[in-house]
């Protein structure tokens, strides 16, 4: 019922469509050139693409990806850290790093605090001592880890 | 059918080729000469070594290589040195090496492992130990004592001139009579009771530390702590002028003299005080640190 009113609109304008055809032909009139070459061109060139067989894939986009593909895997393979890692320690290793790890995470958030309270203090004799001793430790810290990174473990 | 069960005895032969040697035991007993105050070095990933001076001018070496432990490697040139070899690129090693090794009473000795445990005994020069996850034992009388690990726990009983033990994680603990002292840990807390410091460092970040002992008339004492709580406890008699101040911790003097807020809008306190006649000098800093002064 309630499609009516929109069913009732477009015949209305069908019955235009069809009455200001009807006057073009009868006043012979003609399109400016004939369209039907180019659409019959445009319908074949898209049922060819649409129901190209696969037994004749395209080989040079066949080759493209994978020479796509190659790059990508050798780019990756090339820009990964170099493994110099000649003993990876049993155990007990895990843990030390987990430890280190822990430790620089430590340090690096007491210095924050430190240099939150020097912002505010800067001549402070017994927080420039602090400081001084955490960058210590963080240094050495990181020395540590060098080595160890060297030595392979 | 006849194919299937070759094949498959084949691979158990492979499989069976390939695991009995890496799960064999090897024992080891070698003795070489050695000076009677040389250098001793020791490298080894894991297990245990177990260091003991004896007068003999000889270093022996008894113990065991399990696992992925290949062999022992000892040079006896200018220094001893004792390497347990392991396979190379091996990401997942198994087993270690366990050796109990004889020194010359008078040698230095330097050891180094990864996860394997350090003790050493009976050793009168300079020891300097290392491992990274594994605990550091080291004790008798010796010229000095370096100590250090990573995760591991330290623990010195020695009679030495001079001691350094540090680690990341792990508990430090040092007990002697007189020495200079230095400890440093982050996380892991520290414990220093010795009749008498000569000089001491100390420094940690979130661990604590509890000091106990007499300071040197001469001496320097200076105890750096981020956010663990110091406990200091001296006889009641120390000749020390003391410096303490704290970022935002407390101060608790077992002295009696009473600390004060170093400005009128920040946490801070500070303490400054003699006893007797001020002779050490200590100097305290903590960032949110508690400080405890005990008298004993």
């Amino acid at each position: 019922m309630a499609d009516e009113p929109k069913n009732k609109t477009t015949d209305r304008i069908d019955a235009q469509v069809q009455r200001l055809a009807g006057g073009l032909r009868d006043k012979g009139v003609a399109p400016a050139r004939d369209l039907w070459g180019d659409i019959d061109q445009a319908i074949t060139a898209a049922e060819q693409r649409q129901f190209r067989s696969p037994a004749t894939p395209n080989w040079t986009r066949f080759a493209a990806s994978a020479a796509a593909v190659a790059v990508l895997v050798v780019a990756g393979w090339w820009g990964q850290p170099k493994q110099f890692t000649v003993i990876t320690p049993p155990a007990g290793e895990l843990a030390s790093f987990a430890g280190e790890a822990g430790g620089l995470d430590v340090i690096d958030s007491a210095l924050d605090e430190l240099n939150l309270a020097l912002a505010d203090d800067p001549d402070n004799r017994s927080l420039t001592n602090l400081a001084l001793m955490l960058h210590q430790s963080r240094g050495k810290m990181l020395r540590q880890n060098t080595e160890l990174r060297l030595n392979g473990v | 059918m006849s194919r299937i069960r070759n094949a498959v005895l084949l691979a158990g032969l492979m499989i069976a080729l390939l695991v009995v040697p890496a799960m064999a035991d090897q024992e080891v007993d070698e003795t070489v000469k050695a000076k009677a105050n040389g250098l001793v070095t020791v490298e080894n990933i894991a297990g245990s070594i177990e260091i003991v001076g004896w007068d003999r001018n000889e270093v022996q070496v008894e113990g065991q290589l399990t696992g992925d432990a290949e062999k022992l490697i000892i040079d006896d040139g200018k220094k001893t040195r004792i390497k347990v070899k392991y396979p190379r690129h091996n990401k997942n090693l198994k087993g270690g090496a366990d050796l109990v090794i004889h020194v010359p009473s008078g040698s230095r000795v330097d050891v180094e492992c990864i996860s394997a445990t350090i003790d050493v005994r009976g050793v009168t020069g300079d020891i300097d130990v290392e491992s990274i996850s594994g605990d550091v034992t080291v004790s008798g009388k010796c010229k000095s004592v370096e100590a250090e690990s990573i995760s591991g726990d330290v623990t010195v009983d020695c009679d030495t001139r001079k001691v350094s033990i540090e680690s990341i994680s792990g508990t430090v603990e040092a007990t002697g009579r007189e020495s200079n002292v230095h400890a440093e840990t982050v996380t892991g807390g520290i414990k220093l009771t010795f009749d008498r410091f000569l000089n001491a460092k100390v420094g940690s970040v979130s661990g604590s530390a509890r000091v106990s002992g007499d300071l040197d008339a001469d001496g320097d004492f200076s105890f750096e702590m981020h956010s663990g709580t110091l406990r200091l406890t001296v006889p009641s008699d120390v000749s020390a002028d003391f410096e303490i101040e704290t970022f935002s911790g407390g101060i608790d003097n077992g002295f009696g003299q009473k600390s004060r807020k170093t400005s009128k809008y920040a946490p801070g306190r500070e303490l400054e005080f003699t006893n007797g006649d001020g002779e050490a000098q200590v100097q305290i800093d903590t960032f949110s640190g508690d400080v405890i002064i005990k008298k004993n």
